[in-house]
């Protein structure tokens, strides 16, 4: 199907428009209809694509007609189509965790279409400039998301992350500015046929594209020194948009990362050991944030950092540029998406019935709520690596590769940060079964909590445990994902 | 890669431990329907799960399959552990937990090394290219694995675990724990020895240290749970020595001594359970004259403390025996065992006397036996130790694999062995009376505060929780020192770009990190 590309992107922003509609219609909850059905009719045409795109074909769109080094072209291949079905997925739990919750009106559900969508449009295009225009879509629409609740300190955190994602996106922009004078085209195929003349001619040029690029991703995906939007804006935020930064819009960022470095300076910087620096940031930020993730006191923000440090897990991955590392790192990108979206999700349901935002207060969680505090066991298991979850098989795939270059410190930074993951799991996990009686806050109402929210906590977590036992899955996707990054 | 995650009974070594566990397993089940009676169906899921773990580690083909197993071993263990949710179970299982993850990432490191090297997990293609593969890479992978398997044996000094783990688990887990958990550590150790035919300097000095530790620190307890876990790291020292001095002698011994050492550690768990039930009781001062009370603990409590004490005919007996025969006259080795044997005497004999013997207290004078199912659990237990100690010579010919000529033909009613065991025994009657007289045990008059003090020195828990401290007054450091401002947030993305494009343009980055 030629023109799956282009339906794949503009079906949900359409449907972000026709939930507004929805106010004119006597439909009740039409605005929610509206969204999962648009999502579902957009996975399905990316469904029509599977066959072609896992043989190893690409389908190429050219916006308007126009051909690629002029006009802008949208392109469905392996790597996109993982992470589309990525994004597919749990953009579809999102979308059914906040099916439940009466709080959310049309508005919530239009901007959480724009930002799918272009999450959808970075993954699928092939323009750069295009590339940057859907990171602002998303990072205005998510910025609106976080501060939906209209509190104090949500316009905090919000606002801190759109000035931070603002000032490193001028970067992003100056990066574009160099590469089109230098090579006078947008189009990223084009780009990358010229780089290794300029590498030639002027290497120190490449290396300004370069940095300028990795901050710019890099505060996307959480990389250690520009995490710092990450806890305020996590913690801060309702619990699907927690989701949907954690699950999805990191993922965009080393998405971005791993097309753009391995199509443009894969031949250059990757193989003369710029590897090594996406290594170091790796280390530093698994080892820093599953630290800061030992000592926080509030659940989202605990979960926060410690997304962070799985982030630095797959950075070594993507580093490492070996056939298993990036395995290892693509596999990795996935698990983390289904298992920190969960656990954020468990831990919003366990707020909203609460009313308690911190650890060391969620005490006899277990003797209220059993089903969900072994699916908050059943995901940090995961997300520490335990077999036979999913987390486990890319920690398998990543230490091996690690292993495969002899590097024992990186080996040693691994163990130290997989034990402080486990140890700051592991204190959450105690405290549910603690057996202090379990008490709501003072004069606490709890909000209802439906079976849409269970659902999908529980969804997550048999995916969890499918994937483990079944790695194959996941694994048949990566294949040709792995072929576009290593030709 | 795709798992290949394969299980089979591979060969006798693993019908050795699945008897073992099959049989120790159903005797903790029989005794959990009348012990366990609250939160039934976790405790019996966590139960099964820590079952299939155990018999996944023994059946497994493969390296893979034995750490994942280990893994799902250790996961519904700490859930046993923190049972019955007290306040004082969750450091214990934090403990616990937090170590054996690191012990299973050895582990998982040597076996993704191995792969590395070979292209399989199988232990069976393992022994057949293991004299290809270069010396010092399998140095390293042996090594890497023997510190897992110690951490999971709980062997001096990764045993901080274990000593609080035990008491604080319900008393068919500690049971469990000290009977079958412990093992699986021993087992993959036996299993990775055998492929690559090293004997282990490394493992004797374990041993001995364990074996001196373990007994020196359960002298002084005064809950009889923790003396029990004390003695077990002693008695674990005993099959690492045996494995560490590897003739067939020595790791026959060590395989006998696992089979004898789950059933008379696990009837003395049981035993002192029994009486946990019975009293609501842990500590040895609130303790005394139970024997009349409850005739078949009392009874089956003595066989297995004259079991686990080393004297005829009893299994104890049987598997030291073979473990002194396999010193072959090295003095200290042969020193460090008797100390070892007479220490475990005095512990047990003060164990029994302040337990079973002397003045009823007045608030236990209502206590009655245990019912059926826990009685039945004693008696089968204590029976195995009898019979195998009364024949160790066709039990160990039957049921423990890699027998050699010296094994076959091994004399256990020898006159030497039996000086040596008089003279352990009496040496620990002398150890009892001097301990008791200038209050070294911990129980009589309060003396010996400074003894106190320098044990708990020797114990290197202290180290442990002085580490786990350290690192949480760094992240609390850490914590603090990263300041919520916006500024600094953007100074932190200039200065990312600064560092960056500085690495890059100085050559410094083309040196591999």
């Amino acid at each position: 199907m030629i023109n799956a590309p282009i339906l794949i992107i503009s079906i949900p922003l359409l449907a972000a428009f026709l939930t507004h509609l929805t106010k004119y219609t006597k439909v009740k909850r039409g605005a929610e209809l509206v969204a999962i059905f648009a999502w579902l009719a957009s996975a399905f045409v990316l469904s029509t694509t599977a066959r072609s795109v896992l043989a190893g074909q690409v389908i190429k769109y050219n916006l308007g007609g126009w051909p690629a080094p002029f006009g802008i072209s949208l392109q469905v291949d392996g790597l996109s189509f993982f992470f589309a079905v990525l994004v597919m997925l749990v953009g579809l739990l999102i979308l059914i965790y906040s099916l439940g919750i009466y709080l959310y009106a049309r508005r919530f559900y239009s901007l959480l279409m724009i930002a799918l969508s272009s999450i959808l449009g970075i993954i699928l295009t092939r323009d750069i400039f295009n590339l940057y225009v859907f990171f602002e879509m998303l990072a205005v629409a998510s910025y609106v998301l976080i501060t939906y609740k209209h509190k104090p300190r949500t316009i905090i955190a919000s606002f801190k992350y759109l000035v931070m994602t603002e000032a490193t996106w001028v970067f992003f922009l100056l990066s574009i500015a160099i590469l089109y004078s230098l090579t006078g085209s947008l189009n990223m195929d084009v780009i990358a046929v010229q780089i290794p003349g300029i590498y030639q001619a002027n290497p120190q040029i490449v290396y300004v594209v370069f940095s300028l690029m990795m901050i710019s991703f890099g505060i996307k995906c959480g990389m250690f020194p520009l995490h710092t939007w990450i806890p305020e804006a996590h913690s801060q935020a309702p619990t699907p948009v927690s989701g949907l930064l954690s699950g999805l819009i990191l993922k965009v960022g080393l998405y971005a990362m791993l097309r753009i470095f391995y199509l443009f300076f894969g031949a250059t910087l990757l193989t003369h050991g710029v590897g090594n620096v996406i290594i170091f940031f790796g280390i530093v930020s698994l080892i820093f944030a599953s630290a800061m993730a030992l000592v926080q006191i509030e659940i989202k923000r605990m979960l926060a950092y410690s997304s962070i440090s799985q982030i630095g897990f797959i950075l070594i991955g993507v580093g490492l540029g070996t056939q298993l590392g990036l395995q290892g790192a693509l596999f990795h990108i996935f698990n983390h998406a289904l298992i920190k979206t969960g656990l954020f999700f468990c831990a919003g349901i366990i707020i909203s019935q609460t009313g308690f935002w911190k650890i060391h207060q969620m005490k006899g969680v277990w003797q209220q709520m059993p089903g969900l505090t072994i699916t908050f066991c059943l995901l940090s298991l995961a997300a520490i690596g335990i077999p036979p979850l999913n987390g486990f098989v890319s920690k398998l795939f990543v230490i091996q590769a690690v292993l495969l270059k002899h590097n024992y410190l990186i080996i040693f930074c691994l163990f130290l940060g997989i034990l402080l993951t486990a140890a700051c799991y592991f204190r959450v996990i105690q405290m549910f079964f603690s057996p202090e009686e379990f008490h709501h806050k003072h004069d606490f109402r709890p909000n209802p909590v439906g079976h849409f929210e269970h659902l999908t906590v529980y969804a997550f977590a048999f995916l969890c445990l499918l994937i483990g036992i079944f790695p194959a899955l996941v694994i048949n996707l990566i294949q040709p994902a792995l072929k576009v990054l290593l030709p | 890669m795709i798992f290949p995650t394969s299980f089979w009974p591979v060969d006798s070594l693993s019908f050795f431990m699945l008897i073992m566990v099959t049989m120790l397993f159903s005797l903790v089940f029989v005794y959990s329907l009348a012990y366990v009676k609250r939160n039934l169906f976790r405790y019996y899921f966590v139960l099964l799960m820590a079952l299939l773990g155990i018999l996944g580690t023994i059946l497994a083909k493969d390296l893979l399959s034995f750490y994942i197993c280990l893994e799902l071993m250790t996961v519904a263990v700490y859930f046993l552990i923190v049972d019955n949710t007290k306040k004082e179970s969750f450091p214990a299982g934090f403990k616990y937990v937090i170590m054996m993850f690191a012990g299973g990432l050895f582990i998982l490191v040597a076996a993704l090394m191995l792969y590395n090297l070979t292209g399989t997990f199988e232990f069976a293609v393992f022994a057949r290219v293991a004299h290809t593969l270069p010396a010092e890479s399998i140095k390293l992978i042996l090594a890497l694995f023997v510190i897992g398997c110690l951490i999971e044996i709980g062997a001096v000094p990764f045993h901080v675990w274990l000593p609080d783990a035990h008491p604080i688990a319900p008393s068919p887990v500690s049971a469990l724990l000290s009977g079958l958990v412990i093992k699986i550590g021993a087992y993959g150790l036996i299993r990775m020895l055998f492929i690559f035919k090293l004997g282990m300097q490394l493992l004797i000095w374990v041993g001995v240290l364990s074996m001196i530790f373990g007994v020196v620190l359960a002298i002084r307890q005064t809950n009889i749970k923790r003396l029990l876990a004390y003695s077990s790291i002693s008695q674990m020292g005993y099959v690492l020595l045996g494995m560490g001095i590897g003739t067939s002698l020595g790791i026959g011994g060590g395989l006998f001594h696992i089979l004898n050492h789950a059933t008379f550690k696990m009837l003395l768990f049981l035993c002192l359970g029994a009486v946990i039930y019975a009293t609501r009781e842990r500590e040895l001062k609130n303790l005394g004259g139970l024997g009349k009370r409850m005739p078949i603990t009392a009874a089956t409590f003595c066989i297995g403390a004259l079991a686990i004490s080393g004297i005829p005919p009893f299994n104890g007996f049987a598997s030291k025996a073979l473990i002194v025969s396999a010193t072959a006259g090295n003095l200290w080795l042969k020193t460090a065992l008797i100390i070892t044997a007479a220490g475990t005497t005095a512990v047990f004999l003060k164990l029994f006397l302040q337990v079973f013997w002397g003045e009823l207290p007045a608030q236990l004078k209502k206590t009655n036996e245990v019912p059926a199912p826990m009685c039945f659990s004693l008696l089968i237990l204590a029976g195995i130790c009898l019979v195998v100690g009364l024949f160790p010579g066709p039990v160990l010919n039957k049921f423990v694999p890699l027998t050699g000529i010296a094994l076959l033909h091994f004399e256990f009613w020898n006159f030497k062995l039996l000086v040596d065991t008089t003279m352990a025994v009496f040496l620990g009657l002398a150890i009892y009376f001097f301990g008791v007289r200038f209050g070294l045990l911990g129980v009589g008059e309060g003396r010996g505060k400074e003894n106190s003090t320098l044990l708990s020195y020797l114990s290197v828990d202290k180290f442990y929780c002085g580490v786990a401290a350290l690192i949480e007054a760094l992240c609390n450091m850490l914590k603090k020192v990263m300041r919520r401002s916006l500024n600094v947030y953007l100074l932190w993305i200039f200065m990312a770009l600064v560092i960056l494009l500085f690495v890059l343009w100085c050559p410094l980055w083309k040196i591999t990190i």
